[in-house]
């Protein structure tokens, strides 16, 4: 009998072995890389005679803030480089997706659902790195009604004044739009639909009663808690699934050293270090950077193509100049 | 070998069944031990989950309920394959699951019930398609109850070691079975079979009637060395009282035999008995001569013989003259003494074949085989011939007594009668005729021509 089980132990050992070997999709790299990978990364931009990298940002809050909250991580990158990064805000989700695609910027933060269209535009462009924000690699996308609301459900919505963000923002569009779908209400036609363009405007706009539900991100309710000392706050109805993280991509006609560069970098800084949460500061609740494959964003396709079953409209007009509620720049937000 | 076969089935087939039991047995406590483990270890991840999740709920901060069970989802490693997870609050709505979708449902399942309701933690098990699940809940407690956290853990992992496990177990009962088999086939060839095939192979040649056969002597005192021992006494006892069946056997048959023989020798002596008895009885006591019986039955032979060989017989008839005159003139004895002496002189001068017979009284009659009339008359006259020329002589004091003659009357079977008593009445006939005509004188039957001498 011992024998007989040895060798079913040594069986069963063998998909186990197999699977040590795998490497985990996400992680984070808290050691210095070899300067090789600079060095290299800086050669390859040479050759593509680029002397000043185009970083280019979603304007998911107010642009001159992200702007400020972002410079110390691109002048960390940029100096592991050495080169110097010029930030590039995008008028808006659309815009930034267009730039990306057509290689006006040589590197963007894209929401989720930008990245997708633009990987469907231009698969030349090389998605290299996600964040962590508050421990998770996800974020998750909320249905909100006022906390006196009677609106229990999402049925309830139908014919109601409803906000989403930014028919290019994820969690406040794709996510909670699908999730309505199959509740059997569609966003457009079944709701009073309006896009107030940032996360915490849609907050307000359902805390202030201007509508009935709203939907928006994780970050937007806790930063909505800490804004708002009136005591009035919203509820949540309905979740819709969890989403990855925005995506640093590479544009297209950049080798691949230049994103293992870039990537270097950024996996260098964490709230791990003294030197990480210098630079992390402004966006307290990231805590560091992963290395992501395009495989990364399939469960954002997969959503993308039951809206796109249905028909809802992906187009927009562009942003206007303004955004009609002031973001407070202490988070780092989500598109 | 009929019985090898049965006890090696029943002996193995036993072992195999316990073998079997002992391993269903361990399986079953092998299956209930990696429940209760993963039980045990699911219970624990829940304890410590519920302590951030206690702290959310309490803020009211759903978002972070979230981030809570999706940290915890995205860390893996728990060796426990989770399913779901999820957070119930007090009314046991679903305030956060890891399937973001199911938020604000309500679970009707008896389990959830009991699990809102309990301040321990709780388990179920329960099947789904054929694939094993562990429900599991862990109150939210901090300070004061916040709410439930159940989770779901398949067993699929755990159910493939055990059926991994049940194939062990049966193989193992086969490979037991026939290994139990096998040396019992050994042992039992060894240890009884050999022994009692040399018995049942003795036992058959006893049988058969070899009564000097035995088993050889076994060691030991097993019941196998017993049988064989009585087995070889038996046989001993057997033989001894066949031998002594034998003996007396042959001793009855030689008696029987010579009883036999007795028997057998009585037989003849009562058959010669029978024939003298039969003699006498036909037999004239004076003379020595027939009787008038043993005449009869004579004549009766000889008229049978005659139908048989177309062979003519004559009788005589034969009285002797003044006889009562004699009998007066020298005594009854005297008279005796004449009539044997006429029966001597009548044998003397007739041939073997013929019968002479004392017919009664004075009165003789002879039967002559084969003969004709002609030739009786004949025989007859010189029976008349040699009776008056012999001189009686008394008997006693030697004095002479005198002549004596015979008157003879002839008859022939069967031109004179066609039945004896017919012929007898045809001598006599004869024999008168003779008397009358001055005695001492033969006389055939009247169809013969009479002769008369002097």
């Amino acid at each position: 009998m011992r024998w007989l089980s040895i060798l079913v132990l040594l069986v069963g050992c063998v998909p186990e072995l197999g699977e040590v070997d795998d490497i985990p999709a996400i992680s984070v790299r808290n050691t210095t890389p070899p300067t090789q990978v600079f060095e290299k990364g800086r050669q390859a931009l040479d050759d593509a005679k680029v002397t000043t990298l185009r970083w280019g940002l979603t304007p998911y809050m107010a642009p001159e803030e992200l702007k400020k909250n972002y410079r110390p991580i691109a002048d960390f990158v940029g100096d592991r480089l050495g080169l110097s990064v010029e930030l590039v805000m995008g008028e808006n989700y659309a815009d930034l997706e267009q730039r990306i695609v057509e290689g006006s910027v040589d590197v963007a933060v894209v929401s989720p659902y930008s990245y997708v269209r633009a990987k469907k535009r231009e698969p030349g462009i090389l998605p290299f790195a996600s964040h962590i924000a508050r421990g998770s690699a996800s974020y998750g996308a909320y249905i909100i009604v006022n906390e006196e609301s009677d609106i229990e459900t999402l049925a309830e919505l139908k014919g109601q004044s409803f906000a989403f963000v930014d028919r290019r923002s994820t969690s406040g569009w794709l996510f909670p739009a699908v999730r309505m779908l199959d509740e059997g209400i569609h966003p457009e036609r079944d709701l009073d639909e309006r896009f107030v363009k940032t996360h915490n405007a849609v907050y307000d706009a359902v805390v202030e009663g201007r509508v009935e539900g709203g939907a928006t991100y994780d970050g937007a309710l806790r930063q909505g808690r800490d804004r708002r000392r009136d005591g009035r706050g919203v509820r949540v109805i309905a979740k819709a699934p969890r989403i990855p993280h925005e995506a640093y991509v590479l544009r297209e006609g950049l080798p691949i050293e230049v994103a293992d560069a870039l990537g270097a970098a950024l996996f260098e800084i964490s709230t791990g270090t003294r030197k990480g949460r210098e630079l992390l500061a402004p966006m307290l609740r990231i805590n560091g950077f992963v290395q992501v494959e395009d495989s990364h964003y399939d469960v954002v396709r997969e959503v993308e193509e039951k809206a796109n079953k249905v028909g809802l409209a992906v187009e927009t007009e562009p942003l206007s100049e303004a955004l009609e509620s002031p973001d407070t720049p202490s988070e780092k937000a989500n598109p | 070998m009929g019985l090898r076969r049965k006890v090696i089935l029943f002996v193995a087939t036993t072992v195999g069944l316990v073998q079997v039991l002992v391993g269903v047995t361990q399986l079953r406590d092998e299956a209930h031990r990696l429940r209760q483990e993963s039980v045990y270890r699911g219970h624990q991840v829940q304890r410590a989950l519920a302590v951030p999740c206690s702290v959310a709920l309490a803020n009211r901060e759903i978002e972070d309920l979230d981030a809570i069970l999706w940290r915890f989802s995205e860390a893996d490693g728990w060796d426990l394959n989770i399913q779901s997870v999820a957070v119930l609050d007090l009314n046991g709505r679903v305030v956060a699951h890891t399937n973001p979708t199911l938020y604000g449902q309500r679970f009707n399942d008896d389990f959830f019930k009991r699990a809102l309701a309990s301040e321990v933690p709780l388990e179920k098990y329960l099947e789904r398609s054929g694939t094993a699940y562990l429900q599991l809940s862990m109150p939210i407690v901090a300070g004061r109850r916040w709410g439930t956290m159940t989770m779901e853990v398949s067993m699929e992992h755990a159910q493939a070691q055990i059926a991994e496990r049940r194939t062990e177990v049966w193989v193992g009962a086969l490979l037991v079975t026939l290994l139990t088999a096998l040396l019992l086939y050994l042992l039992m060839s060894r240890l009884v079979l050999q022994p009692l095939t040399l018995l049942s192979e003795t036992a058959k040649r006893v049988a058969g009637g070899q009564l000097d056969a035995r088993v050889p002597r076994r060691n030991g005192k097993d019941q196998i060395a017993v049988l064989t021992q009585v087995f070889n006494e038996m046989t001993s006892e057997l033989q001894d009282y066949t031998s002594q069946l034998e003996a007396k056997v042959a001793l009855r048959t030689q008696e029987l035999e010579d009883v036999n023989l007795a028997l057998e020798r009585t037989n003849a002596d009562l058959g010669d008995a029978v024939e003298k008895l039969g003699l006498l009885a036909r037999t004239d006591g004076l003379t020595g001569l027939l009787n008038r019986r043993g005449f009869t039955e004579s004549l009766d032979v000889e008229v049978r013989r005659t139908e048989r060989h177309e062979r003519p017989f004559s009788l005589l008839m034969i009285d002797v003259d003044y006889f009562k005159k004699f009998n007066d003139a020298f005594g009854h004895p005297a008279g005796d003494r004449l009539l044997i002496s006429l029966g001597e002189i009548l044998s003397e001068n007739l041939r073997a074949m013929d019968v002479v017979a004392r017919y009664g009284g004075e009165e003789f009659a002879v039967i002559l085989g084969e003969t004709s009339t002609e030739y009786a008359t004949q025989v007859a006259e010189k029976l008349r011939q040699a009776v008056r020329t012999q001189v009686f002589r008394e008997a006693g004091d030697g004095k002479p007594a005198g002549r004596v003659t015979i008157s003879i009357g002839v008859a022939t079977y069967p031109q004179d009668a066609s039945s004896p008593s017919g012929l007898i009445s045809q001598a006599d006939q004869a024999l008168y005729l003779a008397k009358e005509a001055g005695r001492d004188l033969v006389v055939a039957c009247q169809s013969t021509a009479k002769e008369t001498t002097e």
